[in-house]
């Protein structure tokens, strides 16, 4: 702040401040002229209504003055008047460093065990899931709702089944909140054409055992063989490598109906998980993956041996 | 003072002492029968805290700079920027995260001046029906914004954010926002006549829709202060 403009703020609290206090001193002495019959000779209404005199009551004069002295007593410590700093040299960034401080070391115990422990060991610690119930429903939640069985708008996953995209062991989702992932499942409506998608559709939802007409089925069968077996597979299982999608379990990431399948088949799609390591540090990253590792998900990681 | 009132003695010839009375009084009287003079002289005094607290700061604002890595919008962002005033996201959205330990835990480094510098108005606010929008660039996917915008309900069930599916039918008004670049840098935001004149290019074929998620994807993504970026280490 400059010279001028420090200066100007002084200059106002002063006369703030030298009003009210002159008010203050003034007023319980102040000689108010009183007419003969004890009004101040205010009259309205053509002398209907006559103002009389009265002090200011104790409560009132009594929280004044304490707001008075409050107000002095904070300029003098804390930044306000003028460029002065306070005679505690009081910041607001330091202040939020004491209490991330303060914070930290009540978290310390709590950091540590997340360090030291392994994550699906983490997954009976009461603490650290909630700390990750927490952690989710800030930054997962959204897409993946509330009950982490996620959203059919913009394809996030369920994750309280035991279907992986990108595999469901322990490395696998701490890379995928770590890094982020995309997903894309091209457009094939131009290569194609109309009839063949949804002859794909009616194959892929016969693959789960959804209704669906035989004689297109069988139509659908070729041109899944030789157009999408690539990436999900002969028998239609997905592949982890790629995020192809199993199409044979009952987990539908934009829904079952026959539109969202057929839409999905014409005009693709692009799921994306954020990358979440310029937001959450290790710690948390390995509690989120705790907390969703347990919900009765953890059939994959725990066949690969992870702890 | 414990003044019995009497009853007022009409038409009787006020003395001299009635006379300096008034005139002693007269100066009171002056500002209570006169309820414009009472509001003026109000308004004097309680400006003071306004012209102490709000004032020097419109000075230090022309102070400020950017901060490193803070730069003025990009055309499709900028017009990103005016669907979100012009929609009135700032009612129920701040872009200020405070100085709070409970608020950088949430969402991210405190906010300060020197990344805000571009935004005019600026959009900081204090009004929190939303949550705070100032880092929340690249929080979510594109598709997650668009799927928001068009109704919220659809991935926050218990969202009372209204729906902006419309603005996906909204074309940018191209000039608008050549207008609003050369507004920027006669205030100071270093636009390039080239980029100015490249700005219907960015803007082909794109909806008020892509404009705003633009404007939204990239919200606190560059502009977090340096001194405070490893805050996210250090908390949990």
């Amino acid at each position: 702040m400059s010279n001028f403009w420090s200066g100007w703020v002084m200059a106002l609290v002063v006369i703030n401040y030298g009003v009210i206090l002159l008010l203050f001193l003034w007023a319980p002495t102040a000689d108010i002229p009183v007419e003969k019959d004890g009004t101040t000779g205010h009259s309205w209404a053509n002398g209907t209504i006559r103002e009389g005199l009265a002090r200011l009551p104790k409560w009132w004069l009594v929280i004044s003055t304490a707001g008075f002295i409050a107000a002095f007593i904070y300029l003098v410590r804390y930044p306000g008047f003028g460029s002065n700093a306070g005679t505690l040299d009081w910041t607001s960034n330091e202040q939020l460093d004491g209490e991330v401080a303060v914070h930290n070391q009540s978290m310390a115990a709590l950091r540590n065990e997340i360090e030291q422990g392994s994550v699906l060991a983490l997954g009976y610690n009461k603490e650290s899931m909630q700390l990750g119930e927490r952690l989710f429903e800030d930054n997962c939640a959204a897409c993946h709702s509330y009950d982490a069985k996620g959203n059919h708008f913009v394809g996030a996953p369920n994750l309280t089944d035991n279907t992986w995209l990108y595999g469901g062991k322990v490395a696998d989702i701490i890379n995928s909140i770590t890094n982020g992932r995309n997903g894309t499942m091209p457009a094939w409506q131009d290569a194609l054409g109309a009839e063949k998608v949804s002859q794909v559709a009616q194959y892929v939802r016969s693959l789960s055992g959804l209704p669906s007409e035989s004689a297109l089925v069988a139509a659908g069968k070729e041109v899944f063989s030789t157009t999408c077996a690539a990436c999900h597979g002969a028998d239609g299982k997905g592949n982890h490598m790629l995020g192809a999608a199993d199409l044979t379990d009952h987990d539908w990431l934009y829904g079952d109906s026959l539109e969202a399948v057929t839409a999905t088949i014409a005009h693709g799609r692009s799921g994306h998980m954020p990358a979440w390591k310029t937001r959450l540090n290790d710690s948390q990253i390995k509690v989120l993956a705790a907390w969703v590792l347990n919900h009765g998900n953890s059939e994959e990681a725990v066949a690969a041996g992870d702890k | 003072m414990d003044t019995v009132i009497q009853q007022p003695q009409r038409n009787q010839r006020p003395g001299i002492e009635d006379f300096y009375m008034k005139f002693r009084y007269s100066y009171f009287e002056v500002i209570e029968k006169r309820l414009w003079l009472l509001g003026i002289l109000i308004a004097i005094f309680v400006s003071f805290g306004g012209l102490a607290e709000i004032v020097p700061l419109f000075a230090a604002a022309h102070g400020v700079k950017a901060a490193e890595g803070v730069k003025p919008y990009t055309p499709l962002r900028l017009a990103g920027f005016e669907t979100y005033v012009k929609s009135g996201c700032y009612t129920c959205h701040s872009q200020m995260i405070r100085h709070l330990g409970y608020e950088t835990q949430r969402y991210g480094a405190a906010s300060s001046a020197e990344e805000s510098v571009f935004d005019r108005p600026m959009q900081w606010g204090s009004k929190r029906t939303g949550p705070d929008l100032a880092r929340i660039g690249g929080k979510y996917s594109d598709i997650w914004q668009l799927e928001h915008l068009k109704n919220p309900r659809n991935l926050v069930p218990e969202s009372n954010m209204p729906n902006y599916d419309w603005l996906i039918d909204m074309p940018i008004n191209v000039a608008n926002v050549q207008g609003a670049m050369r507004a920027h840098q006669k205030l100071g935001a270093p636009y390039t006549e080239e980029e100015i004149a490249k700005a219907p290019q960015a803007l082909e074929g794109k909806s008020q829709m892509d404009a705003l998620i633009a404007y939204l994807q990239g919200l606190g993504v560059d502009n977090v202060p340096v001194e405070r970026r490893p805050q996210k280490e250090s908390q949990l």
